[in-house]
């Protein structure tokens, strides 16, 4: 049966089998294909049949053999292996380079060196027991997903280098550089659940620090502890701001010395998120409407392995993407 | 420059609640709220097993050169997002 849906389709892990099996899976912004006017752009809406949320299984070629909220992704893969073998085999196809992609909506690689962290957030809720548990889904009824908020956050090499001390000691304690602090702040701790996911603006971050101290140091490991807090406002004054932040952050880290890279960057980010800015937007009307108030809203980072789907999309806070130099701040790799 | 003296004055900052309204994250509970905010059971817990490539005409390219279909997820917003 077909999807329809991402929670419906990417909860079973036969799809995901199919796909990592049997096709090159992307996934598009058709926001950015509407917009950008290149021939990856028209490409892009055309084999997504300009609809958001569709599954289609394509040609390299541009045939668009059928989508997959119509029909089973195995009855589209029978399609694919209907087709002439002199269609459908290695180099048969002819895909020139793509030239003059659209810098206004290009994508983009971290730049070299960087590592990548997942992110979910999610509102959260207290049961019966005071424990914090998934909260109710927020979104309109009418849209389909159900489902934790997705995102990745780049962390450049001068970032994560200086985490760990030179000469570790235990009780050492490094401030995060402030690139990495205002992007964690400003593009991974924003209002996803009331509006299109805003970054907050810098002169919004009324107050906040990230610190990681030395936990524990051995001949192959350093493990160190992330703390931090964020104060976010959209008024200096944080009573009369429509819309804000407050939360704290921990985690823990790990470093292999001999590889020179982080093998563990865990952290959470649990906070209180208001917002009272009405959205023209009519979906964010109804939400807007029903006043949720302060909801609290958990934020995890993970490392994302090296290379992974995951680690090869772009960060998404309100398409970061390109707003490169906004999103990476001045750090030295810019 | 990381100090023994600086962990020590972050502590107290701490401690005194110093410009810091929120409350702390307990240590006994981190496995717990991360478990809560990662993808459950019903929902898309398998997008993230897809090798994804990072555009669609890297993702033609290869196509071609593999003898593979695409498979096109076409979204409202980031790509991994929400919508």
């Amino acid at each position: 049966m077909g999807g329809g849906n991402r929670s419906g389709f990417f909860k079973n892990p036969e799809n995901a089998a199919l796909i990592t099996n049997h096709c090159v899976p992307v996934a598009i912004d058709t926001y950015r294909a509407g917009r950008a006017t290149d021939a990856e752009a028209e490409f892009g809406e055309r084999v997504s049949e300009n609809a958001t949320n569709n599954f289609t299984l394509v040609t390299a070629d541009g045939k668009v053999l059928g989508s997959c909220l119509r029909e089973s992704l195995a009855s589209l893969l029978e399609k694919w292996n209907a087709l002439p073998a002199e269609q459908r085999q290695p180099g048969a196809i002819k895909v020139p380079e793509l030239r003059g992609r659209d810098a206004r909506w290009a994508w983009a690689d971290p730049p070299a060196g960087s590592i990548v962290l997942k992110v979910f957030a999610r509102n959260l809720k207290r049961d019966g027991d005071a424990h914090l548990v998934r909260g109710d889904y927020l979104y309109p009824k009418s849209w389909p997903s159900k489902d934790a908020y997705r995102d990745s956050l780049w962390i450049t090499r001068s970032e994560w280098q200086a985490l760990v001390p030179k000469n570790p000691q235990s009780g050492d304690v490094v401030n995060v550089p402030d690139t990495l602090r205002q992007r964690v702040f400003r593009f991974c701790l924003n209002e996803r659940f009331r509006t299109y996911d805003r970054p907050w603006k810098p002169d919004e971050l009324r107050g906040g620090k990230i610190s990681v101290t030395v936990n524990e140091v051995s001949k192959t490991r350093v493990r160190l502890r992330f703390d931090g807090f964020a104060s976010i406002a959209s008024d200096a004054d944080t009573r009369m701001a429509t819309n804000g932040y407050d939360g704290s952050l921990l985690g823990w880290l790990e470093y292999d010395r001999d590889k020179q890279q982080f093998t563990r960057f865990d952290v959470l980010a649990l906070g209180e998120s208001w917002w009272n800015e009405p959205s023209s937007d009519p979906a964010f009307a109804e939400l807007f409407a029903k006043n949720f108030g302060r909801i609290t809203v958990g934020v995890s980072f993970q490392l994302a392995p090296p290379g992974s789907g995951f680690a090869r999309i772009p960060p998404g806070s309100h398409f970061a993407w390109s707003k490169r130099k906004d999103y990476l701040g001045k750090s030295p790799e810019e | 420059m990381p100090t023994r003296f600086s962990a020590f004055v972050l502590s107290v900052a701490y401690a005194c609640g110093a410009s810091h309204a929120a409350e702390a994250i307990p240590n006994d509970e981190f496995d717990h709220i991360r478990a809560q905010i990662a993808p459950q059971e019903g929902e898309s817990r398998h997008l993230d097993d897809v090798p994804w490539v990072a555009t669609l005409w890297e993702a033609r390219q290869k196509a071609a050169a593999d003898g593979k279909p695409i498979f096109v997820f076409a979204t409202g917003y980031h790509p991994l997002g929400v919508c």
